[in-house]
């Protein structure tokens, strides 16, 4: 009896095993995923340890940067002559660079802007004329820029954007010649959106409170037309 | 069976895959932290706090440290460092240090500058060029790099955004909710006045710059006068050596 009873736990033990077993090999079989997902564990270990080496090393050359600008003399200081060149040169390099005022730019934008706009390419010309404004907001051909923006809209019958150009424009230079001629052009939209008696009454504030004779003579002659339509 | 069932857990225990991440920081020398100095490590964890002797410190996860010397010195080359109670540690960054009394404080890295926030400390910076910054309670100042003139660049003190910095204490705060509360009302009471203090600076830091500006227009003044006294002696000095001899 008592080998018999055993006799069956040895049985049930070994079937058990082999089951276990069995089971192991077919995960192992089916997921081979897992070695993958170790490997990868590991990479990422090792990119983070790779990544807090890099910010130890970037911070050591950045301190030994600064320590050598500050002892640097300062710009003013340095003549412009050959001998310095190279000094200022290192020196350029070392410091931090909104500390020097930007290269106005401005000029060579804005005269691509137009050559763009006098071939008729009306998007390219907007893009260089945002680029005077966004880039150097303290340009002089900024209050260009707003106006041969707004006309560019005009002309490509993009109406509405347009009209916030010319919003733009009456807010920040309402007495500007440029802004008077902005609103001819949106008289000349209420118009094409029959509003003949709007347009009309921008066509008569332009000729009463602008003095370039140019502006009043336009402004006079949108109104006879306006008169004889 | 009583056999039986014991051996086959016995077995079964086996077949277990059990991994155990070590969660060990990055560190370099290895394994550093707290055994030697100078130590660079990154802080994993999320909220990390440091404590020894009279220095309570607390870090956001991702921040990187140096510490130089045992609570004496530290680096900050990465994220945000909140000292809740450091009397005599310097906080370093690449071109400035500050250095603190009792009292809370922080010290933020951003990418081109360091900012440091003063909750309830006396907090000088000292900056690269030697100059030094007093940040009152309830102020923070940003330092940048080394700018065209050899001087550090930095901001104008200016009153702590309560709202933004509630965020990132929230963050690291690890007491109750209600004691967080009381203490930020602790310290909105405290503060009730940083905008008339701050009008104070302001109109002290342009006092000093229109007087160190009359001072530039003295000087030069009197330069040119000695220069032309010394062009009409020169003068004279011609004169008779070409007239009277």
């Amino acid at each position: 009896m008592r080998s018999s009873s055993s006799l069956f736990l040895i049985v049930c033990l070994s079937i058990t095993v082999g089951l276990l077993w069995g089971y192991g090999e077919f995960t192992a079989y089916f997921n081979q995923g897992k070695e993958y997902q170790i490997q990868v564990r590991q990479l990422e270990k090792k990119l983070e340890r790779e990544e807090f080496n890099y910010a130890l090393l970037r911070n050591q050359l950045v301190d030994f940067q600064q320590s050598v600008a500050v002892i640097l003399p300062p710009n003013s200081q340095i003549r412009n002559d050959v001998a310095s060149y190279e000094l200022k040169n290192f020196s350029g390099s070392l410091r931090v660079p909104a500390s020097i005022a930007q290269l106005d730019l401005s000029g060579l934008f804005f005269e691509k802007g137009k050559k763009f706009f006098k071939e008729q390419k009306y998007e390219k010309a907007i893009k260089e004329f945002r680029k005077v404004l966004d880039e150097y907001p303290l340009s002089r051909y900024k209050i260009e820029s707003h106006f041969f923006i707004a006309e560019s809209y005009f002309l490509q019958k993009d109406y509405k954007n347009s009209l916030d150009l010319v919003d733009q424009m009456l807010v920040q230079y309402p007495d500007n010649d440029l802004t008077g001629f902005v609103m001819l052009r949106m008289g000349q939209i209420s118009e094409l959106n029959n509003r003949l008696e709007e347009a009309s009454e921008i066509y008569k504030t332009v000729q009463s409170n602008f003095k370039s004779e140019q502006l009043r003579r336009q402004a006079q002659s949108l109104i006879t037309d306006l008169q004889v339509e | 069976m009583r056999t039986f069932f014991k051996i086959l857990f016995f077995i079964l225990s086996f077949q277990m895959e059990v991994r155990v991440r070590a969660s060990v920081p990055v560190a370099l020398p290895k394994n550093c932290f707290g055994r030697m100095t100078p130590c660079s490590f990154k802080v994993t964890e999320e909220k990390w706090f440091y404590s020894s002797g009279s220095v309570k410190l607390h870090a956001t996860s991702g921040s990187i440290f140096t510490e130089i010397e045992k609570n004496k010195e530290w680096k900050l080359i990465e994220g945000a460092l909140w000292v809740e109670n450091a009397p005599s540690l310097r906080v370093k960054s690449v071109t400035s240090e500050a250095e603190g009394s009792s009292g809370q404080y922080w010290v933020i890295a951003e990418k081109s500058r360091t900012i440091y926030r003063n909750i309830s400390a006396r907090l000088v910076i000292t900056l690269k060029d030697q100059k030094k910054v007093e940040v009152p309670k309830g102020f923070e100042i940003w330092v940048g790099a080394v700018n065209s003139e050899s001087e550090v660049e930095h901001g104008m003190i200016e009153p702590i955004n309560l709202k933004s910095h509630l965020r990132s204490w929230g963050g690291l705060y690890s007491g109750k909710k209600e004691q967080f509360l009381s203490e930020v009302q602790d310290i909105k009471d405290q503060w009730a006045d940083r905008v008339e203090q701050s009008g104070e600076i302001y109109k002290k830091v342009t006092e000093r710059n229109l007087a160190a500006i009359e001072d530039k227009k003295r000087m030069a003044l009197e330069k040119r006068s000695q220069q032309e006294q010394e062009r009409l002696r020169i003068r004279e000095e011609f004169r008779r050596k070409v007239f009277e001899y």
